[in-house]
């Protein structure tokens, strides 16, 4: 039931309101001057105090501004009389909520009171809502700092290394696994260091660079890119690299980076490098036996005959077993050489020097040594050797930058090949023919060598630069194209060929001639 | 007395080494360079004894050999095959997954040659 203090000085108005208000079931204090009102009010504290303006002593204006100063939030509804208009206005300045006109129409009255009962609805609701809120925004602070420590645990905790910074490079962000990382701490990197001095010097424009770039992961983001960091002690620490650049409406705004700890990968692929590398020595080594037993043979069949000859006085057996010692010793020197030239890292000798000299070397070698063979094999069969070496030159060559030695390697040993080709190839009558063909091309120059041996099925050139593989049984090693491939790849050219069974094979090789193409670089890797 | 022994290799070397140890046995060698043309040597000079070498171009010695096992002119023509290959793992293999009717040649040589061994065997096979 609400209260309301009704105050007026004429006895007949205060009953006659108070008659009406407690037939609408307000609960009506009286008060027969404002001194009286006010103390009512202090003790009964109602929500609802009509008073009228004009009384002896304390006038309503006054009770006004007690009451309001007592609780501002007090509906008040002043009673005027007929005209005072002006005094109506002061009430209402004086936050009245209403007034109304003597005589009092109970119907005005009752509109009065209706507006302030809610006026307090409104208030109370309000309040309600008010205190709601601050209940609800308590609840939300909680649980965005919930969220918040779970992310900043997140960050903190991930084994990934994440470092953030703001759009001048100051760092923001620095987790636990960033300090395992690069051994600093969060204390001495937050808001003290850039983001760029945590690479190698130089590193950073590459980060930078590979951003701007598409190649990782698009403009702006960086996804799985391996660069170095640099740990505080000024190690190099290999990491995988994602980032993204942020951007607040259309601003660049700061950066994110995820640093993945490589270290261990990379020590797994060296063990496994290096153990692939023991299995491809025990591979080489099996193969090697077989091969260098057989240059043994020759070498023991050389000394034999020179022993023959000496001991049993036939000088004419002495050219013969020294040309044998002498090959053999040629055959290791060439399996040495093979063998030092695949097992080394190395950057090819670069002179400028004319391919053609390097071809007509080749060419008079081996015609040499076809030759020898030719008249032995006369001698001995009385058959004509049916492998013929020719050679086709491109006079327009002049000079080119590169390692002569290597390249003089490569050509011996594609043209010890095709004469295999030719003379391992079943007993046809059939007469061999091997070129070495040299060619200008716009970016360097080529080099042929062109048989029509035996050529290769599918299966033989599918594994042709795999390791040690051979055709030739103990008297290949297999070491031949992978030393040729090496030098070449090493010079920054390709090798290439085609090849089709009982027809023959071509093996190409393209070297590039200028200083810059074959490069004063790092050999290229792997 | 004299008797002729045909060596079959598609290395001079190896004909010119195994020629060299033979002479002193005072017999007559003669040599071919590849199966084909050892198999026409062994039909139309009828050795007494072939020393041959097994990897030869292609198919050559284990065809050569097949051949000769084959051919009733030359099967019994005792042969002592020249080998890089140890053996155990790999001739006696070979032979055998192609062939299952073919005997095992009478001797076997690996290299390197030890001149010596060559001699005895020779001269046990040639009594």
């Amino acid at each position: 039931m609400l209260k309301i203090l009704l105050i007026d000085d004429e006895e007949p108005i205060r009953k006659v309101l108070g008659l009406y208000l407690r037939s609408k079931d307000y609960e009506v204090i009286t008060a027969a001057d404002g001194r009286e009102g006010i103390e009512a009010f202090q003790q009964e504290s109602p929500a609802v105090v009509l008073t009228d303006i004009k009384m002896p002593g304390m006038d309503g204006i006054e009770v006004l501004k007690r009451v309001k100063e007592m609780n501002p939030e007090t509906e008040i509804i002043v009673i005027t009389g007929h005209g005072d208009m002006d005094l109506a206005v002061q009430a209402l300045q004086l936050d009245a909520s209403d007034f109304i006109t003597k005589p009092v129409d109970n119907q005005a009255l009752s509109v009065a009171l209706k507006r302030a009962k809610e006026r307090m609805e409104i208030r109370r609701r309000l309040k309600e809502y008010t205190d709601n809120l601050e209940v609800m925004v308590k609840e939300a602070t909680a649980e965005l700092q919930k969220a918040h420590d779970f992310q900043t645990n997140l960050i903190q905790n991930s084994i990934d290394g994440i470092i953030a910074a703001d759009e001048d490079g100051t760092i923001l962000v620095f987790n636990q696994g960033a300090e395992e990382l690069t051994g600093r701490t969060a204390s001495e990197v937050i808001g003290k260091m850039d983001i760029d001095s945590i690479y190698p010097p130089g590193a950073s424009k590459t980060v930078h660079e590979t951003f701007a770039a598409e190649a990782y992961g698009g403009k702006n983001r960086l996804v799985n890119y391996e660069i170095p960091l640099l740990s505080k002690s000024g190690k190099e620490i290999p990491v995988r690299i994602s980032g993204a650049a942020l951007f607040e409406e259309g601003r660049a705004t700061g950066i994110v980076c995820f640093f993945q700890d490589l270290r261990e990968i990379k020590r797994l692929e060296r063990e496994l490098i290096q153990s692939e590398r023991l299995s491809a020595i025990g591979q080489a080594v099996a193969g090697m036996a077989h091969y260098t037993k057989n240059i043994l043979n020759g070498l023991q069949g050389g000394v034999y005959i020179v022993n023959t000859s000496l001991k049993k006085n036939k000088p004419d057996l002495l050219p013969k077993g020294w040309a044998m010692v002498e090959n053999n010793v040629g055959r290791i020197s060439d399996l040495v050489m093979n063998m030092l030239i695949y097992s080394k890292e190395r950057e090819p000798d670069y002179v400028d020097c004319s391919p053609n000299d390097i071809a007509q070397e080749v060419y008079n070698l081996m015609h040499e040594t076809l030759e020898a063979e030719a008249a032995k094999v006369h001698d001995l069969t009385k058959r004509q050797y049916r492998v013929k070496l020719f050679k086709d030159l491109d006079p327009s060559i002049s000079h080119c930058y590169m390692d002569p030695t290597g390249v003089h390697r490569c050509l011996l040993n594609l043209v010890t090949n095709a004469i295999d080709a030719c003379t391992l190839e079943s007993d046809e009558d059939k007469d061999f023919s091997i070129i070495i063909r040299t060619r200008k091309e716009d970016e360097g120059v080529r080099f042929d060598v062109v048989d029509n041996g035996s050529g290769m099925t599918d299966k033989v050139q599918e594994k042709l630069f795999e390791r040690f593989f051979s055709t030739k049984g103990p008297k290949g090693t297999g070491l031949g194209l992978l030393v040729t491939r090496k030098i070449v790849d090493e010079h920054r050219g390709r090798i290439s060929f085609k090849s089709s069974p009982g027809k023959g094979t071509t093996f190409t090789m393209r070297f590039p001639c200028d200083k810059e193409r074959s490069g004063n670089g790092t050999a290229p890797k792997s | 007395m004299a008797k002729k022994i045909l060596i079959v290799d598609d290395e001079i070397e190896q004909i010119d080494f195994a020629s060299t140890i033979l002479e002193e046995t005072g017999h007559t060698l003669i040599t071919a360079m590849d199966g084909r043309e050892g198999m026409n040597k062994a039909k139309a000079e009828k050795p007494d004894l072939i020393l041959m070498d097994i990897m030869m171009p292609e198919q050559g010695g284990i065809g050569m050999y097949q051949n000769l096992k084959h051919d009733d002119e030359t099967k019994n023509i005792p042969v002592i095959i020249v080998t890089g290959i140890t053996r155990g793992g790999g001739f006696d293999d070979v032979l055998v997954r192609q062939d299952q009717d073919i005997p095992a040649p009478e001797g076997y040589i690996e290299k390197p040659m030890n001149p010596e061994t060559v001699l005895k065997m020779v001269n046990d096979l040639l009594p």
